[in-house]
């Protein structure tokens, strides 16, 4: 075999690598949590309660539920309970199909829901510290529960449009998520090591962020990495993706406040 | 106060220069800053590179001719870290922590941020013993470097390479 | 609420026993280096610059922190246990705001054996 043949044949594999990938997609590893595959300092980080910076937001979301706003003159605790413990199931199953508006809202657009239509107050900003503080609040509720997300009957169309965003390659680099997520976990990309890009533990605390932030707000970050121009957050196209990466964890541990690099 | 070579006097020159001009143009109030926040003004308006010489030539002055005594300062720090915005560091002082014999200040330097000092701390005998810990950013892979300077006039130091995946804006 | 400020003591100690106080506040530690290409703004600097620690009003540990302390700063420091009272850990930021949290602490005397 010349060295030409020998180039054709490698191209050739090289063709059909993505496309065993796609065969064979994160189902032959188990799901492991972006813990598994952070550094020994970052995980000490976030089994120290005291140190743990999530908790801090922890505190804060524990005083927002408390806390009376709007014209209603409620908070959340006057129609969840002081422990919200209905909420708790479906704290680890969304992204979750909303009748009234026809389409799949995450945790994040339920509690602006709550607020607008149940306490007549304002909206809170995507990622702001308050919604964050809530968000985390919500999921360390349901920390320990397996990522139950359903992705059955209205959902379907929804899931099979985040399926394809995830396999899509976009961008300058022409990466796709799998690309990263599912061919290389445990690889370094320019000195960060890679995972299998779960999201069992959002809203999580990123060291580099000095601040709790959003699924969405990594995937903006991951976009940003791959230089593909990034989704907005709470955007059609990012709530989809969350739906398939939500129900990719499924059976995944809910972890609450988590720490990641 | 200690020995300044001819470099460092001239860049302090630049920066109090620097600094008021900086000051008059925001116009801040004056009394509310002190002046660490006056050369961050300056260090807006015209940004300071990472300055290892500099950095080591900081520690100079404060060992001012006197020798490390060995084992007295020990830290650890990890080797590798994935983010240079948290570097755990730990520091303790071998000392007996009575009037005569405990840290009066210890410095942490970061030697390659374009700020190096990091942190100073007070230490006094009703401590009991000479043991911190903090997390510290980091701009890119240098030499975490602590300095104690002990009452009775001694000093140690001790330093640790960090390697930095991600560099931070210290 | 942004101003969370945390401080961790034992809850009782014997006297002359030395014992950790670990502190943490959440604090974005604003270096005053980050620019932002959009809007044409260097964020301003904000800092804690000082942390004190009082035993029972007497000031038993004191810190200079600069723009390369980590952003929701964690530090610990050893004390030596004298007498029950109160731990009051105090944060100064450049503007010479001050927050503060405290702890009580138990000193019981040493059982003679
Ligand atoms: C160039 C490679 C690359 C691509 C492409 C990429 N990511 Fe990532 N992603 C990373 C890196 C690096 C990290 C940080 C380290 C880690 O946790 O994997 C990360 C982290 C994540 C995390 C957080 C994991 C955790 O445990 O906190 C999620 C979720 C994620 N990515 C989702 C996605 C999605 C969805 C896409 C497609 C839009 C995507 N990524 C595309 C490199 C990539
Ligand atoms: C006036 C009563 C009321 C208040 C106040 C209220 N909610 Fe709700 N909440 C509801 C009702 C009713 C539902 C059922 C679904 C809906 O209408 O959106 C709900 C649903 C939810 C759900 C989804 C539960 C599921 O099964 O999917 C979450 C999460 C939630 N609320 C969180 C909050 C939070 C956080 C707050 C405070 C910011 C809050 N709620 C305040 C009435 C309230």
């Amino acid at each position: 075999m010349g060295p030409y043949q020998r180039g054709l044949v490698l191209a050739v594999a090289l063709l059909l690598l993505p496309g065993a990938a796609l065969i064979f997609p994160a189902s032959a590893q188990e799901a492991r949590s972006g813990y598994f595959y952070a550094s020994p300092e970052t995980q000490a980080l976030q089994d120290d309660p005291f140190a743990n910076p999530g908790s801090l937001w922890l505190e804060e979301g524990r005083a927002r539920w408390q806390r009376i706003e709007g014209a209603a003159g409620k908070s959340c605790a006057s129609c969840h309970g002081d422990n919200g413990t209905e909420l708790i199931e479906a704290s680890a199953a969304y992204p979750k199909f909303n009748k009234r508006l026809g389409r799949p809202i995450t945790l994040s657009q339920q509690i602006n829901q709550c607020r607008v239509r149940h306490m007549g107050a304002a909206a809170l900003a995507p990622d702001s510290e308050a919604l964050m503080s809530i968000e985390l609040l919500l999921r360390q509720r349901a920390a320990g529960r397996p990522m139950q997300v359903s992705v059955d009957g209205p959902m379907r169309p929804f899931y099979e449009r985040g399926k394809a965003l995830y396999f899509q390659r976009r961008g300058q680099f022409n990466m796709a998520c799998y690309q990263c997520h599912d061919q290389r976990p445990g690889e370094f990309v320019r000195g960060e090591r890679l995972s299998q890009g779960q999201i069992n533990n959002f809203p999580a605390y990123l060291i580099r962020w000095g601040t709790v932030g959003s699924a969405h707000r990594r995937f903006q970050l991951c976009d940003r990495q791959a230089r593909a121009e990034p989704f907005q957050i709470g955007s059609p196209e990012y709530v989809a993706l969350e739906v398939y990466v939500a129900h990719r964890a499924r059976g995944l541990a809910v972890e609450a406040p988590a720490v990641r690099p | 106060m200690v020995k300044l070579s001819n470099r460092l006097r001239q860049r302090r020159a630049l920066l109090v220069g620097g600094m008021s001009a900086a000051a008059a143009l925001l116009a801040a109030p004056a009394q509310a800053f002190q002046w660490r926040n006056k050369v961050s003004l300056f260090r807006r308006a015209f940004p300071v590179q990472p300055d290892r010489a500099e950095a080591e030539l900081m520690i100079t002055a404060i060992l001012d001719g006197r020798t490390p005594r060995p084992g007295l300062v020990q830290i650890e720090a990890p080797g590798l870290v994935e983010n240079g915005e948290s570097v755990p560091l730990k520091i303790f002082v071998d000392c007996a922590m009575t009037d005569e014999d405990h840290p009066q200040l210890i410095h942490v330097f970061a030697l390659d941020n374009p700020f190096p000092e990091v942190a100073r701390y007070h230490l006094l005998p009703a401590g009991g013993e000479a043991r911190l810990e903090m997390r510290c950013r980091m701009a890119s892979s240098s030499e975490l470097v602590v300095v104690a300077e002990m009452t009775d006039g001694t000093a140690g130091l001790d330093q640790r390479h960090v390697d930095v995946t991600l560099g931070a804006c210290g | 609420m942004a101003e969370i400020r945390r401080i961790s003591v034992p809850k009782q100690v014997e006297k002359g026993e030395i014992f950790t106080v670990r502190t943490l506040a959440r604090h974005k530690m604003e270096p005053g280096v980050h620019f932002d290409a959009n809007r044409f703004v260097v964020t301003p600097r904000l800092l804690l610059q000082e942390v004190k620690c009082h035993y029972n009003g007497r000031l038993v540990f004191y810190a200079e922190w600069f723009s390369a302390v980590s952003s929701n700063p964690y530090l610990t420091f050893k004390l030596r246990a004298e007498e029950s009272g109160e731990i009051v850990v105090t944060w100064v930021d450049d503007y010479n705001v001050i927050t503060t949290a405290a702890a009580p602490i138990d000193v019981i005397d040493k059982p003679k054996s």
